[in-house]
């Protein structure tokens, strides 16, 4: 369970997350949906620990992101999956996959491979393992990315706009994975532009704008029964 | 009165440029080699950011990058005596020296290969808990040091030709040789052509050695910056 008590972030004197006070529970999908530059993937990276919280706590099973030494661990048990892949470029996919395992979390070599071909295979790129990056596709990097961030089996897995750089016709083979990792129960945070997506994998919504929670509810009420009318616009143009 | 003086090369002469090559290859191999080492080693210590220790780094590297090699040199061979306990011959004077420079341009190639390494492999790497020593080993230095190669080798190719200063001081290096044979023959354009074709082969050789280098971490680079 991750908890947000009243977070803010400042950049300089930007103020990117106000007062934000959520929760996200154990086998939940949680979508964040909203306009650029409303604080989506800040968030998800504060409670990564990418990013510093200005005031408030994010407490992560227990652990506050304010407790330095708690850092490694809450990494630990959140993993994120990047816009941009972030690969590391001079390694395969293999390896790709099974650095953060071997070097974290300690495992054999055999142990780490293990986890990684068959992480690669549940991604239908059993045939690529030993490919670099740049020899894989957007969809095939990202599906890769995805395996990394897997193979560390965290408990919550973050995902910051995981298709939006990725070519249209090849978004699909990437949403199939979360979709298919969603229906087994996987805790998942996701930011996204794809609202026919959230509308069909999340249990609760959160909506920000400007840095402000607008509104976190179940999916189905928000999408259902929306009362607030700018809501009901943001959801009509991104139907596009 | 009569001055007899040999005003023609002899066989003797050729043992004597060898030699001469000999000298300059050993005082560059050695320092470039500690340089690089010390470079390296500098480079990390700047960017781990600790406080005092990066910024004497930076300080090092700013003396050394803009005085001239020449004043180094006779810094360390006629100052150093003075100061301390030690009072270097001319090739170890040389040698400290020239270490000292390679190492200073060395921080500057290394850094900028550390800070071209994209952002995003660094958060990559927080995000699943490996600690910066970790990162830098296996995520950011194989990259950065394909990146440093290329500028490493010129660094290499240049301070072959600097060398040719450590004669000034004494080295019996092959500059000081061509200084011999020119006061002994008198024939400048006999003497300074044949010691300049030498270090001209030796910077070709090197040169060829470091586009075929190149090349072939190109083909590697360009991934990098695809994918990243």
């Amino acid at each position: 369970m991750i908890t947000l008590t009243d977070v803010t972030k400042h950049y300089g004197q930007l103020e990117v997350l106000k007062d934000i006070s959520m929760r996200f529970n154990d086998g939940e999908v949680t979508a964040i949906l909203g306009p650029s530059g409303a604080g989506k993937s800040t968030l998800i990276r504060c409670i990564n620990c990418l990013e510093t919280i200005t005031s408030g706590d994010i407490v992560v099973d227990g652990q506050s992101v304010r407790d330095k030494k708690a850092i490694a661990e809450i990494q630990k048990q959140t993993s994120m999956v990047f816009q941009h892949f972030n690969l590391y470029p001079h390694l395969n996919a293999l390896q790709n996959i099974m650095l953060a395992p071997r070097h974290v979390l300690k495992l054999s070599k055999a142990e780490a491979e293990a986890r990684a071909v068959e992480l690669m295979n549940m991604v239908g790129l059993n045939d690529k393992l030993k490919r670099y990056p740049a020899e894989l596709s957007g969809g095939e990097q990202q599906r890769v990315g995805i395996c990394r961030a897997l193979a560390m089996r965290p408990r919550h897995l973050l995902l910051d706009e995981v298709t939006s750089a990725i070519d249209p016709e090849m978004t699909s083979e990437v949403l199939r994975v979360i979709e298919e990792l969603a229906s087994k129960g996987t805790t998942m945070i996701l930011v996204t532009h794809e609202i026919d997506f959230a509308r069909r994998i999340a249990d609760r919504i959160a909506f920000m704008e400007r840095g402000l929670l607008v509104t976190f509810e179940d999916a189905d009420g928000f999408f259902n029964h929306q009362s607030d009318e700018r809501i009901q616009r943001f959801i009509q143009k991104m139907k596009h | 009165m009569k001055i007899y003086q040999n005003t023609e090369l002899t066989l003797a002469d050729v043992f004597l440029i060898l030699r001469g090559l000999q000298w300059t290859m050993f005082v560059w191999s050695t320092s470039m080699a500690g340089g690089i080492v010390l470079g390296f080693v500098l480079a990390l210590l700047r960017h781990a950011r600790i406080p005092v220790v990066a910024q004497l780094v930076t300080v090092f590297v700013e003396i050394f990058r803009n005085s001239p090699l020449l004043v180094q040199l006779f810094l360390v061979f006629y100052g150093l005596p003075l100061v301390s306990p030690f009072s270097p011959g001319p090739a170890e004077a040389a040698i400290f020296t020239m270490t000292i420079n390679t190492a200073a341009f060395t921080v500057v190639n290394m850094v900028a290969a550390l800070d071209a390494v994209p952002r995003g492999q660094w958060q990559a790497s927080n995000s699943f808990g490996l600690s910066y020593m970790q990162t830098m080993r296996y995520v950011v230095l194989p990259q950065a040091i394909r990146t440093a190669i290329p500028p490493t080798m010129n660094l290499a190719i240049s301070q072959l030709q600097t060398s040719s200063l450590i004669s000034i001081i004494g080295v019996a290096d092959l500059t000081r040789v061509g200084i011999q044979l020119y006061v002994r023959t008198l024939k400048p354009f006999l003497v300074w052509p044949i010691i300049g074709l030498i270090y001209f082969v030796i910077a070709k050789i090197l040169s060829i050695l470091a586009a075929r280098i190149e090349r072939r971490i190109r083909a590697k680079v360009t991934w990098f910056e695809d994918a990243a």
